[in-house]
């Protein structure tokens, strides 16, 4: 052989990113160049605007893009709609983003004839990525179900010559299921589903050839800056185990006796269920936490859903005002969502990139049960919550997990609660107790990594200066099932103030 | 005109060789099986071949040999392409191996190539 031999093109391996957030996780890594790829989804899902982003994401890496339509809206109107878009670039079109109509020739010459069109259009731009908008249309011009596929795998052989990766966006929707399903590299599937009464759109990929991409349905958004995928927090979830944290290293409140409880503190890079009826000290409790950390200059993340960022702290105001304002200010971050239209992996997106943008080594959730609510189906809770633990641990991060428990008095007796617990390294349990005629606090340790706690169920009582911690009730029993009495053995119960065991 | 006899038995490359070939202005005929390759190169023979190796029937390593064996074809350069293994061969005949999946830039430039040095030799 001679020196003219020809270069031997690795093009299985050669990803194309898409730059869609979200999508590329998805497609672990992209599409493959030369590749021919079915976009399916009904009138509406999003397939055009999908279509457009990848054809300016590419373009603005470099390369050209050729987006093809047949008898959809006119190129203007197109144009007209893609502007409010942040991908959108007027000084991309007609340079690197081109946009032919080949109904005509489609309507004349047939399949035959449109497939030469779009190879001298690929060959005459140069273009590097196809979308074909409008597939579903082709059938109607084939002379027999053999003409179709004859033509995509014409197309998909003088693509991957030419290094031109395709996108062929069509309605045909059964299922993911299409005709061409065989001859593609890839099928993705866009979909509208009501979710009562909200609506939300899924992204699956059905097939993608050699990639191991993310199976099942990830919720995607169309937002100002095009489409938005957001990957199940369960799919994307490390599998590394997270680090290991010095056994003895404590994360204190800043409570005196709450912290005794628990030996100085909560583990470092523990995660910690604190569970709690309404109003019994939780956000009081948490910002306690956060507020300790910020003393000691170690950055605090509160995740609030109902109390946005100036009523929390007016709330507390002697507790925050105990932290210096320029401490507060560098060491505490509030992130506050209105948990209303939100869904689990949108929060969750949300939420983690903001934990690795501020880096806070002590975070507290008010409250998990807010979170509960937004996981949808119900079967998701488990593996959410199981990956969203596992997120903050790998992170090292101290964590606080307020969860609602429902009814004011006794043991909390929900599913969710108990398989929630068992993710955890801590259990903090608050309830309130009707004791005496009058309606008092209690908190108990329920477990904690390492053992050693406190065993003693003590009071609690929330002013504004802060939370303090009493020596254990002693004298009445009961006091777990909301409705404590004298232990029989001792008459009437006698209560010691002062902290400490 | 340079004429090129692109030999490949898969309806879509052999649709693609041609119709790029001819775009860059050369006059292409093809063959989609050795045995028809030989018998029009005898009839007409080429100025350059574009021969796919592996091939029902009679192989591109076939279709070599007879060319060898034949005063009238032994002259005519051949470029082969496969998607196997570059083969080990001292044949002389055979001018440049292009590997499947190619580069029709690639392919072309050494289309170019091969036909220039044939015509300064």
């Amino acid at each position: 052989m001679s020196d003219h031999d020809g270069s031997i093109r690795d093009t299985a391996m050669e990803r194309l990113p898409t730059g869609i957030s979200g999508l590329d996780t998805v497609l672990a890594g992209g599409l493959l160049r030369g590749g021919i790829y079915l976009v399916l989804g009904r009138p509406g899902t999003g397939k055009t605007i999908l279509g457009n982003h990848l054809a300016y994401n590419h373009a603005r890496a470099g390369g050209v893009a050729l987006f093809a339509t047949i008898l959809a809206e006119t190129h203007g109107r197109m144009l007209g709609h893609l502007r409010s878009f942040g991908f959108f670039d007027q000084a991309l079109v007609a340079r690197h983003v081109h946009y032919i109509n080949v109904f005509d020739e489609l309507h004349r010459g047939g399949l035959r004839s449109t497939l030469d069109l779009f190879r001298e259009a690929v060959r005459e731009y140069r273009a590097t990525l196809l979308v074909l908008d409008g597939v579903a249309l082709l059938e109607a011009f084939a002379s027999s179900p053999v003409d179709l596929h004859l033509f995509v795998y014409e197309l998909q052989t003088h693509l991957a010559a030419v290094g031109c990766t395709a996108v062929l966006l069509s309605n045909d929707v059964d299922g993911g299921s299409h005709p061409l399903g065989t001859h593609v590299d890839g099928i993705i599937l866009l979909a509208d589903d009501r979710v009562q009464p909200r609506r939300v759109r899924h992204l699956e990929v059905v097939k993608i050839r050699g990639v191991d991409y993310l199976r099942g349905e990830h919720e995607f958004a169309i937002t100002s800056e095009g489409i938005e995928v957001l990957p199940r927090l369960e799919a994307t979830a490390s599998r590394t185990p997270p680090p290991v944290s010095p056994p003895d290293r404590r994360l204190p409140f800043g409570i005196p006796g709450l912290d005794a409880m628990l030996q100085g503190g909560l583990p470092a890079g523990s995660t910690t269920l604190m569970i709690g009826s309404p109003g019994v000290g939780k956000t009081t409790i948490g910002l306690h936490f956060i507020m300790e950390g910020a003393r000691r200059g170690e950055r605090g993340m509160v995740i609030s859903f109902h109390e946005p960022p100036g009523h929390l702290l007016r709330e507390s105001t002697l507790l925050v005002q105990a932290v210096d304002a320029h401490l507060r200010e560098q060491h505490v971050h509030v992130l506050w969502q209105l948990p209303v239209e939100l869904s689990a992996d949108a929060w969750s997106h949300r939420t983690l990139a903001q934990i690795d943008a501020f880096r806070p080594q002590r975070l507290f959730i008010d409250a998990l049960s807010d979170v509960e609510r937004l996981v949808h189906p119900p079967e998701r809770l488990v593996p959410f919550f199981t990956a969203l633990v596992h997120e903050l641990r790998g992170r090292h991060i101290t964590s606080i997990l307020a969860q609602e428990a429902p009814g004011l008095l006794g043991i909390p007796r929900d599913t969710s609660t108990f398989a929630i617990s068992a993710l955890v390294e801590n259990v903090i349990l608050l309830r309130s107790v009707e004791l005496d005629s009058r309606l008092r606090r209690l908190v108990c340790i329920v477990k904690c990594s390492g053992g050693g706690q406190d065993p003693a169920i003590r009071e609690l009582t929330v002013r504004h200066q802060g939370v303090e911690v009493a020596s254990p009730f002693e004298g009445v029993e009961a006091l777990l099932s909301g409705f404590g009495h004298a232990s029989r053995s001792l008459g009437r119960p006698q209560r010691r103030r002062g902290a400490g065991p | 005109m340079k004429r090129v006899l692109v030999v490949e038995d898969e309806p879509a490359i052999r649709d693609l060789l041609v119709w790029v070939l001819q775009i860059e202005g050369y006059e292409v005929s093809a063959a989609e099986n050795g045995r028809r390759a030989i018998d029009m190169a005898q009839h007409d023979p080429p100025d350059l071949m574009l021969l796919d190796l592996m091939m029902p029937g009679m192989d591109g390593y076939e279709v070599l040999q007879h060319l060898r064996e034949s005063p009238r074809l032994r002259a005519v350069p051949v470029v082969v392409m496969s998607a196997a293994a570059r083969p080990e061969s001292s044949d002389t005949q055979v001018k440049a191996f292009v590997a499947k999946p190619f580069d029709l830039d690639d392919l072309l430039g050494i289309v170019r190539a091969v036909l220039a040095e044939a015509q300064s030799s």
